[in-house]
């Protein structure tokens, strides 16, 4: 029993990571309609950045942190000002390219800079080890875990109560409206963008003492978020946050107790089997066109 | 408004130009075979040609039916382990097992194709991608039957062909030279036939097309399975030329790396395709230490391709060279 749980625990902890990657993407998607394949790439990013500022720089790890999610937020508004908004062809298709070629670069920087090592971030410390019944809550569990609470809270206020959450929506629903209103679509996409990099880039800093940071994990995050918000419904927020913590779930049980060499194939095998079968997941609005 | 005669003699002077540009292919081939010695540059052009072979596929695929498909390295990996292990395992001879690393290609990418291709662009993208990576986690988990990264495949027969061993770069760039000539020509039929115009039609507007009784679903269907077929024989060649490997050569790189071939050269003709597997492949041999800045590279290239010249880099150059000569002619 004390197995299974931790088992449980391990995959909600990592499923905390893919709720914030996959609420990068529905943030994006929400305000801009892109889909924004570098979304792994900001969490990557995030512990990369962290990882060696601390390893090669010895910065104290709270500064290193803060440090990494400014720098990827800026990325993240870079990709908006000078990739979305510049590029020439202003489709889908267009805008699905110009993300995976910034996806190259964004993993093409990092392995330049940051070095082709697997790099750790200290455990944060401060909270404490906690064991209840044989389960353990490690301190870096519970710092993944309150930093998805706090984010969705903080996400919610912002969408719900304040003024510029309030002009988000409205430019999601329609833009030319808002633009009306006197909200700057540009201006909306960019707060977006450097949103979805902020969120990322914490959940990288988060899961870089426990399973490292390294300039190809930017694929496997992209995919495993993108499967989270699928899962949980493609552009709700709500369902972003369940649907990475089912994921996370799912694997770890899968991983614990059927094989855990395709541990990476079930989030991806989760994936196809939504997008062919149950493409608008379990708090859809958003139903994807059949043809 | 154009006569129809005049329409009908521009197209069909369109396909006889690009016939012309297959013998000049061929010609080129030729004259490359008979003249260049050095092994090293006959290597880069026989992978050139390799990849040139699946990069046609994808230009079928992606320029011309428009589905972008990020996981076409799984068909590479199918033809070369079906090849691989038909000649290694089997005994079968080689162009036995390099059929039937084609048609187990294609046939694979038939059953992949009619699920993944009822998804549009963005889940298109993301299906594929998610595909070829599971592809790719299969060949490297399965051991037993690819070797998986390590080892992987050892000590593949060269190809050959009866009596002739193609053990050389040598003797096998004539293989791939006349292989990657029969590819062209088949592509450039496909392309001015019927069913490249009805993909032209698809690629712009689905609806439409399909309201000009265009079998939407069949041609989608079809060019999918022919790009996996046309990759699962670059691999079967692939695999031929280079007698070991392991799966680490079938991951998203190369699904990338193929992606970028199409967008370098250009989306719009299938020499675009060739362009850009020979840019692609002998770029890398220009830059001291390439691969530590390889991904760097392909992204401020695909970046910049992306943002500024969305029909590839070669057709922008084109088009900016039109231009310059039409001012240049009404002075």
């Amino acid at each position: 029993m004390a197995q299974f749980l931790q088992i449980v625990l391990a995959g909600i902890s990592i499923g905390a990571i893919y709720s914030l990657a996959a609420l990068g993407f529905t943030i994006v998607f929400n305000a801009t309609k892109v889909t924004n394949f570098a979304n792994g790439e900001f969490v990557m990013m995030g512990g990369l950045v962290a990882a060696s500022l601390v390893s090669n720089a010895q910065w104290p790890v709270p500064a290193a942190v803060a440090l990494a999610v400014v720098v990827v937020t800026a990325l993240g508004i870079a990709l908006d000002k000078f990739g979305v908004q510049q590029a020439r062809r202003k489709t889908i298709l267009g805008y699905a390219m110009v993300t995976i070629g910034a996806s190259l670069l964004y993993r093409g920087i990092m392995q330049v800079s940051a070095g082709r090592d697997v790099l750790f971030l200290p455990n944060f410390g401060v909270l404490p080890d906690l064991r209840l019944f044989d389960v353990y809550f490690t301190s870096q569990s519970t710092w993944i875990l309150l930093t998805l609470v706090i984010v969705s809270g903080a996400l919610s206020y912002l969408f719900l109560r304040t003024r510029i959450g309030k002009a988000m929506r409205a430019a999601s629903q329609s833009p030319r409206a808002a633009a009306l209103c006197g909200i700057e679509p540009a201006r909306m996409s960019a707060l977006a963008f450097g949103m979805a990099a902020a969120a990322g880039a914490l959940a990288g800093a988060l899961v870089a003492p426990v399973g490292g940071a390294f300039f190809e994990y930017g694929l496997g995050f992209g995919l495993k978020g993108f499967a989270a918000a699928v899962l949980g419904g493609f552009g709700s927020p709500v369902g972003a946050v369940i649907g990475g913590l089912l994921i996370g779930l799912l694997e770890s049980l899968s991983a614990g107790y059927l094989s855990s060499a395709y541990k990476d194939a079930v989030a991806l095998a989760i994936l196809l089997g939504l997008l062919l079968a149950w493409p608008s997941g379990l708090l859809g609005r958003v139903e994807a066109r059949r043809v | 408004m154009a006569p129809v005669e005049d329409v009908r003699g521009r197209v069909a002077r369109r396909y006889w130009r690009d016939v012309t540009g297959v013998a000049c292919l061929a010609v080129i081939a030729l004259a490359i075979g008979l003249t260049v010695t050095r092994s090293y540059y006959l290597s880069m052009l026989v992978y050139s040609a390799i990849f040139a072979i699946a990069a046609l596929g994808m230009s079928l695929l992606f320029g011309f039916a428009g589905q972008i498909s990020v996981g076409q390295a799984a068909f590479f990996g199918v033809g070369a382990y079906t090849s691989a292990l038909l000649v290694m395992r089997l005994g079968l001879p080689p162009l036995l097992g390099m059929v039937c690393a084609t048609a187990l290609a294609g046939v694979f990418g038939w059953l992949v194709s009619r699920p993944l291709l009822r998804l549009t662009t963005n889940y298109l993208a993301m299906g594929t991608l998610a595909f070829g990576v599971i592809c790719f986690i299969v060949f490297a988990q399965l051991r037993f039957i690819t070797g998986g990264i390590d080892p992987g495949i050892v000590g593949l027969a060269p190809f050959s062909i009866g009596p002739i061993v193609l053990d050389e770069p040598r003797k096998m760039y004539w293989l791939v030279a006349m292989v990657l000539c029969i590819v062209m020509l088949l592509v450039i039929n496909l392309v001015h036939s019927r069913i490249g115009r009805a993909l032209k039609a698809l690629k712009v507007s689905e609806v439409a097309a399909a309201g000009l009784g265009v079998d939407v679903v069949r041609c989608k269907v079809a060019t999918f399975t022919l790009a996996a077929a046309l990759t699962g024989l670059a691999g079967s060649l692939y695999a031929h030329f280079q007698t070991a490997f392991n799966a680490t050569v079938f991951g998203v790189g190369l699904s990338i790396e193929l992606l970028i071939m199409v967008v370098v050269g250009s989306v719009a003709t299938p020499w675009g395709a060739l362009f850009g597997a020979l840019f692609v492949t002998i770029l890398p041999s220009f830059l001291d230490d390439f691969e530590h800045y390889k991904l760097l590279v392909w992204g401020v290239v695909m970046s910049a391709v992306m943002i500024y010249m969305p029909d590839g880099f070669g057709k922008g150059v084109v088009d900016v060279a039109v231009s310059l000569f039409k001012r240049r002619r009404l002075k």
